[in-house]
């Protein structure tokens, strides 16, 4: 019995029925305040357990005993709590079980999808036969009368910009209003600083040589996108990878030097202005050129078609200008 | 029914390529390959507009004097594939910076997870 601690032999004491002290034993603090408790509750006549503690607490805190009661009740507060991982790698089983039912469907959808249009495909005319609806007599004018009415010789260029100029000008739109949201989406505030990257040594040395000719394609289908394959749209594709490929070969920090984001929407809005400004104005003067104000010029000559050329000019500027921000702005940023 | 399906490739390809799309869009959870799946799709439509003006034996529509005007391909598919070729491109970009932005937050391009994330984090605040 003497080499236990003092507490078990209390225990075992207390077990035995064989307490030293008495109930109120003095130097117990714990019994001591169990007993305070009892009076408390025996004062109040019921259980008014949380005054009863906050009561004790300030006691206690009085007395400087409160240090570990203090830790337990106020945890130190962590200035970044540690985010619970939460990958759920299993679903719960009612997610789950609708998964299954969507794939099901969808796969069923995308079938039935299939079935249809490969019915609709084969017994739609054969592919390239010559008497087929679509060949009718709004092809065959724009085919027949195209260039004597538009002065240009490719006749989709003709199409989309002098039969179908308004269409077009949506379409520059969209582009314009797709570059714009891009940028809001993505330049957020705060995400202005930007690491530059340098000029990588051998797509540097490559592409020197090769941008120039590159550049030069690009205009050189914008340009002549009335007289041959080409315009507006595919042109200033070229030119927007010229311009991302000068990005490459530059340095990023150089061609923000030479293109900043300001000029180049800033010209993509003077292009499309420009656009609508000419294209209206035609229209003003007499809509479907009834009036025919302006001079058609001699097809097949650079300076021909009317407005086609300067309409190109403007939708190769607004499409290269999109391509070359959409490429800056999806660039990886230091945060 | 081989003739037929022969004779009518191109179509019949776009309606793969179509059905690939669609499939990849809808089950994928990945948010770039759903992207990828539109963009397929839009390939196939394409595709099926340009064969639609195909003539047998025709050439592109660079217009000549004394021509006549069954010698060309029809221009119209051609235009519209243009139009279609642009909003495809914008909806891309956007689909992209949108993409980029729920990245961004969530640090997941999984769609699920990004659901379950965002519905979590709707019940805390």
């Amino acid at each position: 019995m003497k080499d236990n601690p003092q507490w078990l032999e209390r225990v075992i004491q207390w077990a035995a029925g064989q307490e030293q002290e008495g109930p109120e034993g003095p130097e117990d603090p714990e019994r001591q305040e169990f007993q305070e408790y009892l009076e408390y509750i025996d004062a109040h006549g019921y259980m008014e357990f949380g005054a009863y503690r906050y009561m004790r607490r300030r006691e206690r805190a009085a007395l400087g005993l409160d240090a570990v009661t203090e830790a337990i009740h106020n945890p130190p507060h962590q200035p970044n709590p540690p985010k619970p991982q939460h990958r759920p790698r299993r679903r719960p089983g009612l997610l789950r079980r609708q998964l299954w039912v969507y794939r099901v469907l969808s796969v069923g959808v995308a079938l039935c999808l299939a079935v249809i249009f490969t019915a609709v495909a084969l017994s739609l005319p054969g592919f390239g036969e010559t008497d087929v609806p679509a060949l009718n007599e709004v092809a065959q004018r724009y085919l027949e009368r195209g260039m004597e009415e538009t002065g240009a010789v490719n006749a989709v260029t003709g199409l989309i910009l002098e039969y179908r100029a308004f269409d077009t000008f949506g379409e520059s739109a969209v582009l314009f209003a797709a570059a714009v949201s891009t940028a809001l989406l993505l330049n957020a505030p705060g995400r202005r600083l930007r690491n530059y990257r340098g000029p990588d040594p051998v797509l540097s040395t490559l592409g020197r040589s090769l941008l120039p000719v590159i550049l030069l394609f690009g205009v050189y289908v914008v340009v002549n996108g009335h007289l041959s394959p080409g315009g507006g749209f595919s042109g200033g594709a070229v030119l927007g990878a010229g311009l991302i490929l000068a990005s490459l070969v530059l340095g990023e920090e150089e061609m923000d030097r030479l293109l900043p984001q300001r000029t180049m929407s800033r010209a993509t809005t003077l292009a499309l202005l420009a656009y609508g400004l000419m294209k209206g104005y035609s229209f003003f003067t007499g809509a479907n050129h009834l009036g025919g104000e302006i001079p058609k010029g001699t097809p097949g000559a650079i300076l021909s078609g009317g407005l086609i050329l300067p309409l190109n000019l403007c939708v190769g500027v607004i499409v290269a200008c999109t391509m070359y921000t959409f490429y800056t702005l999806f660039l990886s940023r230091e945060e | 029914m081989l003739e037929a399906i022969l004779q009518q490739r191109y179509y019949i390809t776009a309606v793969l390529l179509f059905t690939i799309g669609f499939v990849t869009l809808f089950l994928h959870p990945n948010l770039l390959k759903k992207i990828i799946g539109l963009n397929l799709m839009d390939t196939a439509v394409f595709l099926f507009l340009a064969a639609m003006g195909y003539v047998e034996g025709g050439v592109a529509p660079m217009l000549e004097e004394g021509q006549e005007w069954t010698a060309y391909i029809n221009p119209v598919p051609g235009g519209l594939v243009l139009t279609g070729i642009v909003v495809a491109v914008s909806t891309t970009a956007l689909f992209l910076a949108l993409t980029q932005r729920l990245y961004r937050r969530y640090h997941s391009l999984n769609l699920d997870e990004i659901l379950i994330l965002a519905r979590s984090g709707e019940e805390k605040h």
